[in-house]
């Protein structure tokens, strides 16, 4: 229940809380962090402005793209150690859900002809040749060190604990690279500026250029939730697997990812859009070396 | 079942006549018949082959059929009728001379098909073999304006392919005397290898895979289906055969999966830059093919481990992969015919918009964009997911070589199967989004209702694939078991497939029900797409098939042999700047094409022997005679 709860009310949250930071960095006292809230209401009520190119693709995508990325939602751990569905494998299924949501978002952004979004559309599934590597390369470490099975147990028994030294290492690099997915898959500084509205540089936001009204909403709403999806896995990762007050260090944990996002949004330059596709090898490089250093302490190198 | 084919034969009749329709629907009929006996053998319990033996002056001829053989039998007899009745309705819109014996090669490409499931005796194997290779090549120069020199190569490729068989089969021949398909169980290695690559040629494995990009665009669209579809899995056939009676070992198998690597990276870069879409569906094949060579290596390497659960699960899911790729592969095909007829063009970049002006086309085309990206909904992912679970149980078993051979396998599989969504994702938005790049695309309407009957069956059976997964795995079932492979993981994997389709069916109704909130409350306004204030958009502006990959195609430069051609500004006032980018097969070009050249200059060295003169052809044969007479002597 809380579960759903939480997949429902939490994801507008974190863009709300990233932006609160970032204004107050640069001096300004921001927008409430409820903000995002109120938009998707008012655009919800909106009449959507369509364009004349468009075909069936972009009435269907918003919604597709949402549901596949809620069900994707549904494995993963969020507030509590279990996840609401799991079986052996729903990792791949997850991770395959999110893509589906990606190529019909990339069908809505070609759909309206303009070769802006498809720009951004191009940028977009780049990213997902080698974010999906990295995504199984990573679960590909956890079922090394803890056997094949659902994303919940493998996250809960793979968390951090003081103790001891590897998990601390291997904690680090997972955390570190599931962190590179996340500001890649949310389209966040510094490999996409949300903030620069029409430029050329942009990917997510250009995408949906020329979605309004209901669909719009749907659209803030997936990004958000994906957002939400990789936190919450980060949190997952870090929270040591028999803590009690699960949830309020859940929470904590989200807060602090949303808090750490706004300070990088501050303090980074975005990065050169044709170099990018290298920093996104970032993760995979990561999860093989965390491979490597499981092996090795399996072998008994150290 | 002799009924059934008694009915294909007669089919030729017809063919002979022209009357392509009842080609067809003989072949549906029959086809019907023989998949029925097909799925019987299936799934008897006695594990006995099914045996006819009759006297041929070099011994007893065994035909009969195994499960495999049944298998695959049941593949074709789905694709093959629907693959004609496609053909039937794809010839009429299209039209070239020669409907009589290009029926009547379709005819004896399907039967011949057939035959090699049967064949038990290698001399007969080989003779139908030829038979399908050459039928084949008569179906590929359909329209030979366009097509000869392709055909040509495709020929020559399935020679030199037929030929290792020939050494293979002829080399276990002297080693045992018998012509018994018995034979190719425990093999020496040179017969096994020499078998593997000749099967190989016609699975379109790297590097012998360079006739299918070549052949596949100019072939007619439900030939190219047939052939990319269905006759590619009479190779994969024979390597399964193989596998099935002979164990490699570690080296062996590392080197096959090397292969499977190669195949699939190499043809998912290719199709992902191609901007032809038949060209671009074929080079899909032989990624595909790669796939199901990753999968064949991980469930052998499995095998070879002693670990029977890494072994079914990756062999369930090649064998699922190889169904299911002859559904999507077929119905893509078949799509690019459509698009063909309607527009006459198949450059990604002369399309654009067809979805406005052919939304059935469209939607099918989406729902095999679905399916070979291997996206949860298709019946690829369903594949994928199991050679996945084979992968993931690699990597948690305690083995050092499955281990390092897990990570490498599951890494490229990702990654490859990531860049088939690109590509893919290019040639959906690309041919049906977006505005018409040409006034061909712009005149594009919807094709004859009879070309969609085929493809509306092959979506269902994508859907009904990728919703169910439990019944492909029903299917693939007792050629595991054959096989001798443990059963308690194809129960796993039927639970997990169970779930699947919950979470499947919860997402759409999550999706419709969005859908119609979205429907019924929204209100909606048509208006221009906004073009940050440039007032005059036109539809040469769109983004272009080649600038979408353009970011991918960059990174992955030294792995494309990229041919530019163009002229660039020279004076001040340029009149006119062109550009010309062209992937080149670095097989065909670095490999096939030298050996080509040298064998043609060498013949060439006795070209003038043919001078017409009789004088000069009686003088060769008196020196002919001499030289006989000298060697008798001596």
């Amino acid at each position: 229940m809380i579960h759903i709860l939480i997949i429902l009310l939490l994801p507008l949250l974190v863009p709300g809380l990233i932006s609160r930071v970032k204004a107050i960095m640069v001096g300004r006292i921001g927008q409430s962090v409820f903000q995002p809230y109120f938009h998707f209401a008012k655009l919800l009520r909106k009449e959507e402005v369509i364009s004349s190119s468009a075909s069936l693709i972009t009435a269907v995508a918003p919604a597709l793209a949402l549901a596949a990325t809620f069900c994707a939602a549904l494995f993963v751990p969020m507030g509590n150690s279990a996840s609401l569905f799991s079986f052996k494998g729903d990792f791949i299924l997850m991770l395959y859900l999110l893509a589906l949501a990606k190529a019909f978002m990339v069908f809505a952004a070609l759909d309206s002809g303009s070769s802006f979004e498809g720009m951004g559309a191009s940028r977009e599934i780049s990213f997902t040749a080698f974010l999906e590597p990295a995504f199984l390369l990573i679960m590909a470490a956890l079922v090394f060190s803890t056997g094949f099975t659902s994303l919940s147990t493998l996250l809960s028994s793979y968390s951090i604990s003081g103790l001891e030294v590897w998990s601390l290492v291997l904690g680090t690099i997972t955390v570190f690279a599931l962190y590179l997915m996340l500001l890649v898959e949310s389209a966040r500084v510094p490999f996409d500026d949300p903030n620069t509205h029409l430029e050329l540089t942009m990917i997510h936001e250009v995408m949906v250029l020329d979605l309004s009204g209901f669909s719009l909403a749907l659209i803030h709403y997936t990004a958000a939730l994906k957002m939400l999806i990789y936190a919450s896995l980060i949190t997952q990762v870090l929270i040591p697997a028999n803590a009690s007050l699960h949830l309020l260090w859940y929470l904590i944990g989200i807060l602090g990812i949303a808090i750490l996002t706004g300070l990088v949004e501050s303090l980074m330059a975005r990065f050169r859009m044709n170099r990018n596709l290298e920093l996104v090898l970032v993760p995979v490089t990561l999860s093989v070396l965390a491979l490597a250093a499981l092996i090795a302490r399996s072998m008994g190198a150290w | 079942m002799s009924i059934g084919f008694l009915i294909l034969f007669l089919a030729l009749i017809p063919a002979l006549w022209k009357r392509s329709g009842l080609f067809a629907i003989l072949w549906l009929l029959g086809s019907g018949i023989i998949a029925f006996e097909y799925l019987e053998v299936l799934y008897s319990y006695s594990v006995q082959d099914f045996l006819i033996s009759f006297p041929l002056p070099l011994g007893i001829a065994n035909i009969g059929l195994n499960k495999l053989s049944a298998f695959f039998g049941t593949i074709f007899s789905i694709g093959l009728p629907l693959g004609f009745l496609y053909g039937h309705f794809y010839l009429k819109q299209h039209q070239a001379p020669g409907l009589r014996s290009h029926l009547f090669w379709l005819g004896i490409l399907g039967l011949s098909m057939h035959g090699i499931l049967w064949m038990r005796h290698i001399l007969l194997f080989l003779m139908v073999w030829e038979v399908m290779s050459v039928s084949s090549f008569f179906l590929v120069m359909h329209d030979r304006s366009v097509s000869l020199k392709a055909a040509l190569n495709y020929i020559i490729t399935m020679q030199i392919g037929a030929g290792f068989l020939m050494a293979g089969f002829g080399i276990l021949y002297l080693q045992t005397g018998s012509f018994d398909f018995s034979i190719l169980s425990a093999m020496h290695s040179l017969p096994l290898y020499l078998l593997l690559i000749g099967f190989g040629f016609k699975a379109g494995f790297v590097p012998l895979a360079s006739w299918l990009p070549q052949a596949h665009p100019v072939a007619p669209a439900h030939v190219s289906g047939i052939m990319s579809a269905l006759m590619v899995k009479c190779g994969l056939y024979g390597i399964l055969t193989l596998l099935a009676m002979n164990s490699l070992n570690l080296r062996e198998i590392a080197v096959f999966s090397l292969i499977s690597i190669v195949t699939a990276f190499w043809g998912v870069i290719h199709a992902m830059i191609s901007t032809n879409l038949k060209k671009a569906l074929a080079y899909s094949t032989i990624e595909n093919m790669g796939i199901i060579g990753i999968g064949l290596s991980v469930g052998l390497l499995g095998l070879d481990s002693g670990n029977p659960v890494m072994a079914t699960l990756c062999f369930a899911g090649a064998l699922l992969h190889s169904f299911f790729h002859s559904l999507f592969k077929a119905l893509l095909f078949y799509l690019s015919g459509n698009i063909l007829c309607a527009t006459h063009s198949l450059k990604a970049d002369d399309l654009g918009g067809l979805a406005k002006k052919m939304p059935r086309t469209a939607i099918y085309f989406l729902i095999g964009v679905i399916g070979i990206s291997a996206l949860p909904l298709g019946n690829g992912f369903i594949s994928e997911l199991a050679i996945y679970f084979g992968l993931f149980n690699a990597i948690s078993a305690n083995d050092l070589p499955a281990l390092v051979m897990g990570i490498v396998l599951l890494g490229m599989m990702a990654f490859v199967g990531a860049l088939a969504l690109i590509a893919f994702a290019k040639l959906f938005g690309i041919i049906f989004l977006g505005e018409a790049r040409s006034p061909k695309a712009d005149n594009a309407c919807e094709i004859h209702r009879g070309m969609r009957i085929p493809q509306f069956a092959l979506s269902i059976g994508i859907l009904a694939g990728g919703v169910f997964g439990g019944l492909g795995l029903r299917f693939v079932k007792p050629v595991l078991r054959w096989m001798g492979l443990y059963m308690l993981p194809v129960l796993d994997l039927q639970g997990i497939y169970q779930r699947l389709s919950v979470i499947i069916l919860l997402m759409l109704l999550i999706f419709l029900l969005l859908y119609l909130i979205r429907r019924i409350t929204v209100k909606t306004v048509k208006s221009a797409t906004w073009g940050c204030g440039y007032q005059k958009p036109a539809a040469r502006m769109q983004y272009s098939s080649l600038a979408f990959v353009h970011p991918l195609s960059y990174f992955l430069k030294p792995f494309i042999l990229l041919k530019k051609s163009g002229t660039s500004a020279k004076s001040m006032h340029p009149k006119e700047i062109s550009y010309h980018e062209e992937a080149l097969d670095p097989f065909f070009r670095y490999i096939v094409e030298p050996i080509s050249k040298a064998l043609a200059w060498f013949y060439s060295l006795f070209s003038h022997i043919h001078n017409g003169r009789t004088n000069a052809y009686i003088a060769w044969c008196l020196v002919f005679l001499i030289l006989l007479l000298i060697w008798v002597l001596l």
